[in-house]
């Protein structure tokens, strides 16, 4: 089960320890129901700091840096175009400053406004 | 006869009533005073009904600035909902306390009367309401209302000089008033009203502004944003049961596995309940690990004739919702009840 | 500031600071440029805040940082029991506070002051990431003489609630003065009425109390009494933190304790060695005379 991969996490960052076990009780919900879907989850950072009541901007900060230095989540930067879709880069150094939209073929600045960072699992392995 | 001054400030309250209001609403206005109304334009509905009017003191000026305040401060804006407990509300707004701050900051002129303000250079409080229909029983809210001036511009033209490798815009700016609200009401539900925007969707920079500009009154600390989702949630579940209230015209999702979903109707008169196809295609997203971002919808105005609906934006931030047209206090206090009952 | 002493606070700071000052189209570009100044070894911090950052949100006012103090010769695993009880309670995030440990000798010296910097400090810190969240302690024995010196000393430290267990805060504590912020029913001290280490802690040394033996009793304060031991709260079979500290953090409830109505009389002589001024001059007048016996 993907969700006891949390587990050791949970034992070794004890100050982190409730937000980790909600984390962890979602995906087991989740694998419950959804089976092997679990790993193609992609979890949007504002719907991360919602399953896991993380109750702040540091605390959200430091629960995804666990996740992702535990290689349980891989961090994808999203462009988003208007239209739905976007470009997907893996680091915020990748990041130009300007993006062409694929959906619409116009060129668009990267600002917060239309930048999103989510997570995708990490399946035994890598994505 | 109106003296000097007044004369200045009945053109005054006129000049925003035109900026915020339409005619008709201004005629309805003077008919219920028993008023004639007919008028060529503005300009001489003003030189033949209102100025004779005031100076025969059949309307008064805080009469106007009454109109005024009705129909500047519903509509038109995007609000933003937080919560803290009653016991803390009733001692925010305790009349002592804020006749106390109002004091300290030199604006106890405002709990008496308003600023009468056309374009402020900076953003400026101009009222201070503290309600209190009971003057036996402690209040049951606090309004405060802040005036900005925005800059607008629209693009006029377009060089290009190649020489030089070089294009230059020309816009024409004007500045427009705006007008933002704070609510705090008794029970610990804070609305803080943000006047729309022409060309921005994101508004957290203008609340932040009002935040801080009212912090004295009303503190930032201890207010928790009221998620929307339930009732976002609910608007598409129970759709069927909501279907004499409530006409759809837009509805986005996201699931867990990053897709997103919008659906629209063919255009904004159209309801989009009512094909079968979208709805399907909706409910199958949602109960696989989808949920509602963001709806816009027609809420329906019970008892009115001709039937009238207020049209909503649920989206943006999880506590905002949106009434991108201006309307009365009457409709917006109902399609806000509206949306809380839905969110219970 | 050097950058390479950096601390996970002022990268932090730092973050917030440029995000808040930055206009709204540049914010993004401002905080990516920060990335050169910020040392290697905070980057997957850095890039974690900028994550967050862009999810636009505000730290919530009503999420609860519940902090837990130990006491002395033990690495505090009674909190990991008080961390699993209270896991279904919603936006609450348990963090431990720990420090060397301390023993007898150190307890009744007067060099107690490093674990109670070391505390203290880390709630600063804690205050710092998370402005917005309530604050609230569960202290046992040591712990809570820690937390009493931090009140004490710096007023700029307040909680929305307290737990005591095990207390050794002496009796005349100024909660009043220490914690003005605070209402009744906001400090809770739980007594084990079998508890002989605050009469022991009271005797044996000075700046102690017996207040985890015969409370407070003042306004500020709501004691409760149990047919317990020093540790007896941290037993999984009594379910104390279920049944009485859960709905007090959750919801400030405070629930009754049946033994308060039926505790039996404390004796004349530990209400003797509880008072500072007999137990303490009474037990070195015993331990003198004993020594002059045997010498």
């Amino acid at each position: 089960m993907f969700a006891e991969r949390f587990l050791p996490l949970i034992n070794s960052f004890p100050n982190d320890a409730d937000a980790l076990r909600r984390v962890a009780n979602y995906f087991e919900d989740l694998e419950n129901r959804q089976g092997e879907r679990v790993f193609k989850v992609r979890l949007h950072a504002n719907r991360l700091f919602d399953i896991s009541q993380a109750g702040s901007t540091y605390r959200l900060a430091r629960l995804i840096q666990i996740l992702l230095d535990a290689n349980l989540l891989e961090r994808r930067l999203i462009v988003r175009s208007p239209l739905g879709g976007g470009v997907e880069y893996r680091s915020h150094e990748a990041i130009p400053s300007v993006v062409l939209d694929p959906l619409r073929d116009v060129e668009m600045d990267v600002t917060e406004e239309n930048l999103e960072a989510s997570y995708v699992v990490v399946a035994n392995g890598s994505n | 006869m109106l003296n000097h001054k007044d004369a200045q400030l009945a053109q005054l309250i006129f000049r925003l009533l035109k900026q915020a209001t339409s005619q008709q609403l201004v005629k309805n206005f003077l008919k219920e005073k028993n008023i004639p109304t007919s008028a060529l334009n503005w300009d001489d509905l003003f030189a033949k009904r209102i100025e004779p009017a005031l100076n025969e003191s059949k309307i008064t000026i805080d009469e106007l600035r009454s109109l005024l305040k009705d129909v500047e401060e519903f509509g038109r804006q995007h609000t933003f909902l937080f919560r803290c407990p009653p016991e803390t509300a009733k001692k925010i707004i305790s009349r002592v306390r804020i006749e106390k701050i109002a004091e300290e900051q030199k604006l106890t002129s405002l709990l008496t009367t308003p600023l009468d303000l056309e374009l402020p250079e900076d953003p400026t409080l101009v009222d201070i309401r503290i309600i209190q229909p009971d003057k036996n029983q402690p209040p049951t809210g606090l309004v405060i209302k802040m005036v900005e001036t925005r800059i607008t511009k629209v693009l006029l033209a377009e060089t290009t000089d190649f020489d030089a490798g070089r294009m230059t815009k020309t816009y024409s700016v004007s500045r427009k008033r705006a007008v933002n609200i704070a609510h705090l009401d008794a029970n610990g539900l804070l609305e803080l009203r943000i006047a729309s925007r022409d060309n921005q969707s994101r508004y957290l920079d203008n609340l932040k502004a009002l935040q801080v500009k009212i912090s004295k009154f009303i503190p930032r600390d201890g207010f928790a944003p009221v998620s929307l989702s339930t009732a976002k949630d609910k608007l598409l579940n129970n759709r069927k049961m909501l279907a004499n209230e409530i006409r759809y015209s837009h509805s986005s999702a996201r699931n867990d596995f990053g897709f997103v979903m919008n659906v629209s109707s063919s255009s904004q008169e159209e309801n989009l309940s009512t094909d079968d196809g979208s709805m399907a295609a909706l409910d199958s997203f949602l109960a696989n690990e989808g949920h509602v971002t963001g709806t816009n919808i027609y809420v329906k105005i019970p008892d009115a004739e001709p039937q009238r609906e207020i049209h909503i934006l649920l989206s943006g931030e999880v506590n905002e919702f949106a009434v991108p047209i201006w309307c009365s206090s009457g409709d917006y206090a109902y399609v806000r009840g509206k949306i809380l009952t839905l969110n219970q | 500031m050097l950058w390479w002493l950096m601390e996970v606070t002022d990268v932090v700071a730092l973050v917030e600071k440029t995000w808040k000052d930055a206009k709204p189209d540049r914010r993004y570009a401002a905080v990516q440029n920060l990335r050169i100044a910020i040392p290697t070894e905070h980057h997957s911090l850095f890039d974690c805040l900028l994550d967050a950052k862009l999810t636009n949100i505000e730290d919530d006012p009503t999420a609860t940082v519940l902090l837990l103090v130990h006491g002395i010769q033990t690495d505090g695993a009674w909190q990991k029991i008080v961390q699993e009880a209270l896991s279904d309670v919603d936006k609450l995030n348990v963090i431990e506070l720990g420090y060397d440990c301390v023993t007898p000798l150190q307890l009744i010296s007067p060099f107690r002051s490093a674990p109670v910097n070391k505390v203290l400090r880390e709630i600063r810190d804690i205050k710092q990431r998370e402005p917005q969240a309530r604050l609230m302690v569960i202290a046992h024995s040591f712990g809570s003489y820690i937390v009493s010196r931090i009140l004490h000393d710096h007023s700029d430290i307040q909680f929305e609630r307290i737990v005591l267990c095990g207390s050794i805060v002496p009796r005349d504590f100024r909660w009043d003065k220490h914690a003005p912020t605070m209402k009744h029913g906001a400090i809770l001290n739980d007594i084990g009425t079998n508890d002989f280490y605050p009469v022991l802690a009271t005797f044996g040394s000075f700046g102690y109390g017996s207040s985890g033996r015969l409370g407070f009793k003042t306004g500020r304060v709501v004691d409760r009494y149990f047919p317990y031991g020093h540790s007896t709260f941290f037993d999984k079979k009594r379910r104390h933190i279920k049944r009485f500290w859960k709905p007090f953090i959750q919801s400030g409830e405070v629930k009754e304790s049946g033994w308060n109505t039926r505790k039996p009389k404390t004796t004349k002589s530990i209400l003797m060695l509880s008072h500072p001024w007999i137990g303490r001059p009474f037990v070195m007048a015993v331990i003198v005379f004993l020594l002059w016996i045997v010498l």
